[in-house]
């Protein structure tokens, strides 16, 4: 037998609740500041973020379906199991896919990267997952509704490209330092 | 097959635990040899938060099944869902459980999952934690549109390409999170006259760079892995928002 002490190296890296609503509180306070020295263009901001919500609203609502869709068909043991074997333009792929189809905050998936990592998935893999997290499928109608179809179509197409680059540099980073060590 | 089991000791002739959040040791026990290792599970954590860390301690040591007298029928279905098997209502020791599991598999039916409820549920769980924040910058963009003038806008973000890029990637690095809130951002500081080539850069950087972020990426992958892939990030998000608005314009 072997007692790992494995739980006394557990990190946790979800975020308390005080800081998710530490932002938006925040903000209802300046506006409460604002409203006592300047209550006129406080109304005009608060109007401004009402138009704001209308225009965001519908593309929110497509989001939340295509959010539903994802969740239905894609697993995050899927994501795991893909991320953790492939090498080759298929293992890419499947790192930038697992990337791409992950959702929630960034830090809900570095547990499951670092085991990934310690069980020999490459840097490349991790920095491919991180890095293809820019783009989002069922966030696309609101950038859509923002910002056009040809800005978004570049704009994905590019980060894609621009994600690969980082990933294939941070690899090569990592391989570089695994050298000099060895 | 490595088998999770909830015991009370670190030892295989000691008796489970009454619920899966309460165990004192996760035992990862090798089915064929009955070889063992002992997991402490951190005392300080309880209830239903002891679960989940009970869970990911099985997950984290590969384990294909997990043991306890109790799991909670909500993390039951969402364990079988992931294709972990559960074995609930056992008696004896642990090394009776395994026993009885590897000879007779499952003591206690696992609800059957409703895929489509779990991923209805997990959807407005995800949407729900983006909310918060969202609705934070969408406040901050309206009061952005009302009381930061154009001109000074224009100052930090001149309409020259290379220095709004530089100067978006700088402040979609510092700040970070769900796309989306870059989006609204964006598009607001867009209607204040900001030039496309910075508002791209804050939306790329805004989720490849976290700044924010940093220290706990430092922790879970070091710092030199860390640090590179920000900073590769950071000098390649300039050149994408750069190319990106000059294809958009040439598209149009």
């Amino acid at each position: 037998m072997k007692d790992t002490g494995a739980a006394g190296k557990q990190r946790d890296f979800s975020k308390p609740l005080w800081r998710t609503l530490a932002f938006p509180l925040g903000v209802v306070a300046l506006y409460i500041v604002l409203f006592v020295i300047a209550p006129a263009r406080t109304l005009r901001a608060l109007e401004a973020t009402g138009r704001i919500t209308l225009q965001v609203a519908i593309p929110l609502g497509i989001a939340f379906a295509l959010m539903f869709v994802l969740n239905l068909l894609v697993k995050p043991a899927h994501v795991s199991r893909f991320l953790g074997k492939g090498a080759g333009v298929k293992g890419v792929s499947i790192s930038a896919l697992a990337g791409v189809i992950s959702t929630g905050p960034i830090y809900a998936w570095y547990p499951l990267l670092r085991d990934l990592r310690q069980k020999g998935a490459s840097e490349f893999h991790v920095a491919n997952f991180l890095s293809h997290r820019a783009v989002k499928p069922f966030l696309l109608p609101v950038m859509v509704s923002y910002f056009g179809w040809a800005f978004t179509l570049v704009f994905n197409v590019l980060v894609v490209i621009g994600a690969l680059l980082t990933a294939l540099l941070v690899g090569a980073l990592g391989e570089r330092r695994g050298k000099e060590k060895a | 097959m490595r088998i999770a089991v909830a015991a009370t000791e670190a030892d295989l002739d000691e008796g489970l635990v009454t619920r899966l959040g309460t165990c004192a040791y996760l035992l990862i026990v090798d089915s064929a040899t009955l070889d063992f290792e002992a997991v402490p599970k951190p005392p300080y954590v309880a209830g239903a938060g002891g679960g989940i860390v009970a869970v990911t301690l099985a997950v984290e040591h590969d384990a294909h099944a997990i043991i306890a007298r109790f799991i909670p029928p909500r993390m039951a279905t969402a364990l079988a869902e992931n294709q972990m098997a559960v074995v609930t209502g056992v008696k004896g020791t642990v090394r009776e459980a395994v026993r009885d599991y590897m000879q007779k598999g499952s003591t206690e039916a696992v609800p059957q999952p409703r895929p489509a409820m779990g991923a209805l549920v997990r959807s407005a769980r995800q949407f729900a934690a983006m909310l918060p924040v969202l609705v934070g910058v969408m406040l901050l963009a309206g009061l952005l549109k009302v009381f930061v003038p154009a001109e000074a806008l224009t100052k930090v973000y001149p309409g020259a390409p290379v220095a709004d890029a530089f100067s978006g990637a700088c402040l979609g690095s510092i700040f970070g999170g769900n796309a989306v809130n870059s989006y609204v951002i964006g598009e607001a500081l867009r209607g204040a006259g900001v030039s496309l080539f910075a508002v791209t850069a804050i939306m790329i950087t805004w989720v490849t760079v976290g700044l924010v972020q940093l220290p706990a990426e430092m922790s879970a992958f070091g710092s030199r892995f860390a640090i590179s892939r920000n900073a590769v990030a950071f000098v390649l998000a300039m050149p994408v928002a750069l190319a990106t608005v000059v294809l958009v314009r040439w598209l149009s």
